[in-house]
């Protein structure tokens, strides 16, 4: 399929949805339910796509890994507008259409200019979808801060060496702006920024606003050395613990776990990026879906929280290990700590993910959601069974590929039949009771009460023409060699 | 009062997770399968994520820190010989003894304590989940034996000489025995240490694994210094 159609599908989607504003209400849920399968679709066959031969169209390069991630990230978005989606969400679901045409080209693009200024836009949209019901000032913020740190970045780069393509290393105050431009906007700081979107109709953003800067930035940061990996891992597990010291779940906490974790793995292993992007992604969303669901699908989630056998968490996990040990070998001070903070990424995935599922169940439980997270869950396992190749890694990265498969299979058969029958005989077995935790969306949010959103408004507004700015300046800049590098000059 | 549709999925996913943990674990630990020790810590894992989801919030605790105490004592093991990869493992204790016994001084005393430290957390691992009925031992006892051919994989074991032609039969026996043997001492104290545990408080049993985290981390320092 030409990489036109499966960019620019999501707009035709937005569009149509946009127009269904106006459908009678019966029809709406219908349309909108079509629109997020055919977007999810979209999104896996540009995945697919990428996973392939390199396709170019205009600035853009269709492939590995930045396709991957990319197109996993508007799948999932898709996935969550139509599970928390209802008839009067079909606004929001138009812009997640929108939004997901712009990081598709953004994080595909070639050139910086165009790159950014298509960023810019999916920006736009997503500040949009920030503001639907009511506006999160603190999200906003962080779309503005994070874009503008991004624009330094590649700006800095861009100027420095008068090369203007999207960067594929970067080093010094652009690594660093880089790295702060995907830490604020990917959700790694909990509490507070995007996590404001949970348990919104703005929550199908929270997989754009993660998949987005991994597409863009997972490689030029993944030549950042050991010590950041160690301090990403840190955080992760120190993450961990706060979500499981807290009587209640904080979700708003527990969701910045997986992207920490994500960008320890991408760092300590640049082989391990779209294994560990692809698994950062199915648990956010996994968490944005997590107030709704109920029964195999709430439990079973914690797989993918906790990057958990047989997933493609777990993949990336041990395809980070493995290395880290052999540096760790040399010896290393920095790779042994790579290699110990990796078990405890083990250990913390599985306390985290049983705490996960033994979450109270929400009173107003839905099938859709339910539907999306079991599906969810199949595609995290599925990847995590398919040949490590298809993440871009090594085929025996888990032992001889075909007698793992052999394993995994006869572990996943027995698997589904010991819990078939732990499920009937738990009918008639009284007395067990699961211990259930209370799950919070609570963020750290801007109020009237504490803060003039006026004012926050305005600071967001200035940082966007500021950003504006340097994208001009750039452009003007870029003109004025006609785009070339020096040694054409 | 019966249980309702939640707490049934969640039995069925921990039943699920504990049988599947099982499999995965024996296939790379019984060498049915080659890989690295950490693709065979995935069955640890979810063996231990099974058990998880039956208990409350402390033995939680004490069931995650004792995997990781175990992970990490078989990480140990990795960095001491610079290998993940079981079969290599297996092939240098085949040729230098087991590990445990292999000096130099300062490294043998480094292994012996992540070995402690993983027996003491591999018995508080065991006291996490009571245990009633038989079915319920027959899958604890299972479970430790995964526990248990990991760290006997990683501390003590050569390779077991199955399907070798030019091997004796007396060597082969002697192999084979030698695994169960150890692994049936491992059990036996984890088992045993388990229902040891059990009768302890928990503030005692948080004490206990603090202390075999602290052994495991002079261990890695011992390691890590070693030449």
């Amino acid at each position: 399929m030409s990489p036109v159609i499966l960019y620019s599908v999501h707009v035709v989607l937005a569009l149509l949805l946009a127009g269904a504003v106006f459908a009678p209400r019966r029809w709406r849920r219908a349309i909108l339910v079509a629109a997020a399968t055919i977007g999810s679709a979209a999104g896996i066959a540009l995945a697919v796509a990428a996973a392939g031969d390199e396709a170019v169209w205009r600035s853009t390069t269709l492939g590995q890994p930045r396709g991957v991630i990319a197109g996993a990230a508007v799948a999932c978005a898709w996935l969550l507008a139509g599970a928390l989606g209802n008839d009067r969400t079909l606004g929001s679901a138009a812009l997640v259409g929108l939004a997901s045409s712009g990081v598709l080209l953004a994080s595909l693009n070639d050139w910086v200019v165009p790159g950014l200024a298509l960023w810019l836009a999916s920006s736009v949209a997503l500040v949009a979808l920030l503001s639907q019901d009511e506006l999160r000032v603190g999200a906003l913020l962080a779309i503005g801060l994070s874009d503008l740190a991004l624009v330094g970045a590649f700006a800095l780069h861009a100027l420095d060496d008068r090369v203007w393509t999207v960067p594929e290393s970067l080093g010094g105050l652009p690594l660093g702006l880089a790295l702060a431009s995907l830490v604020v906007r990917s959700g790694a700081l909990p509490l507070t920024g995007v996590w404001e979107a949970l348990d919104s109709p703005a929550a199908p953003a929270l997989p754009l606003f993660l998949g987005g800067p991994l597409a863009l930035l997972g490689v030029p940061l993944s030549a950042a050395g050991p010590w950041l990996a160690v301090a990403a891992l840190v955080a992760a597990l120190g993450l961990c613990g706060a979500a499981l010291a807290g009587r209640e779940l904080s979700l708003s906490l527990l969701g910045s776990w997986p992207v920490w974790l994500s960008l320890g793995l991408l760092v300590a292993a640049p082989a391990a990026l779209q294994a560990g992007a692809l698994a950062a992604l199915f648990a956010v969303t996994m968490v944005a879906l997590c107030t709704a669901t109920r029964g195999v699908a709430r439990a079973a989630g914690g797989l993918l929280l906790g990057f958990l056998p047989p997933t493609a968490g777990w993949v990336a996990i041990v395809a980070t290990a493995v290395p880290a040990f052999d540096r760790a070998g040399g010896p290393s001070v920095v790779w042994s700590l790579v290699a110990g903070l990796l078990l405890l990424t083990v250990a913390a995935g599985v306390a985290l993910a049983a705490r996960l599922a033994r979450r109270s169940a929400h009173n107003t439980s839905e099938v859709r959601p339910t539907v999306a997270a079991s599906v969810l869950l199949i595609a995290g396992l599925c990847l995590g069974l398919a040949p490590p190749s298809v993440l871009g890694l090594a085929r025996d990265t888990l032992g001889d590929f075909d007698r793992v498969l052999s394993l995994s299979g006869a572990a996943l058969i027995l698997a589904l039949v010991a819990g078939a029958i732990a499920y009937r005989r738990g009918a008639g077995r009284a007395g067990f009771v699961a211990p259930e935790v209370e799950a919070t969306t609570a963020t750290l949010v801007y109020s009237e009460d504490r803060a003039d959103t006026a004012v926050m408004v305005g600071v967001a507004a200035l940082i966007a023409v500021g950003t504006l700015a340097v994208v001009i300046y750039l452009a003007i800049e870029g003109l004025s060699y006609g785009f070339l590098p020096p040694s054409n000059l | 009062m019966a249980p309702t549709h939640a707490e049934r999925s969640t039995l069925a996913v921990a039943a699920g997770a504990r049988a599947g943990g099982l499999v995965l674990a024996l296939g790379y630990l019984t060498g049915l399968v080659g890989g690295a020790l950490a693709a065979a810590a995935a069955g640890l894992a979810l063996i231990t994520f099974g058990r998880c989801l039956r208990m409350d919030r402390i033995d939680q605790a004490l069931a995650a820190a004792g995997l990781a105490v175990v992970a990490g004592a078989l990480g140990i093991v990795a960095l001491r010989w610079g290998s993940m990869e079981l079969a290599e493992l297996r092939s240098v204790q085949a040729v230098l003894g087991p590990t445990l016994l292999v000096g130099p001084e300062t490294t043998a005393v480094a292994v012996t304590a992540a070995a402690v430290a993983a027996t003491l957390a591999l018995a508080l691992w065991v006291a996490a989940l009571p245990v009633r009925g038989l079915g319920a031992w027959a899958w604890t006892g299972l479970e430790t034996l995964a526990m248990a051919l990991a760290l006997v994989t990683a501390f003590w074991g050569p390779k077991v000489l199955l399907g070798l032609e030019e091997v004796p039969g007396s060597e082969v026996v002697d192999s084979v025995a030698g695994w169960a043997a150890a692994s049936a001492a491992v059990i036996t104290l984890g088992i045993g240490g388990g229902l040891l545990a059990r009768l302890l408080a928990a503030r005692v049993r948080v004490a206990v694994m603090a202390v075999a985290t602290l052994a495991l981390l002079v261990a890695a320092g011992l390691i890590a210094g070693a030449p």
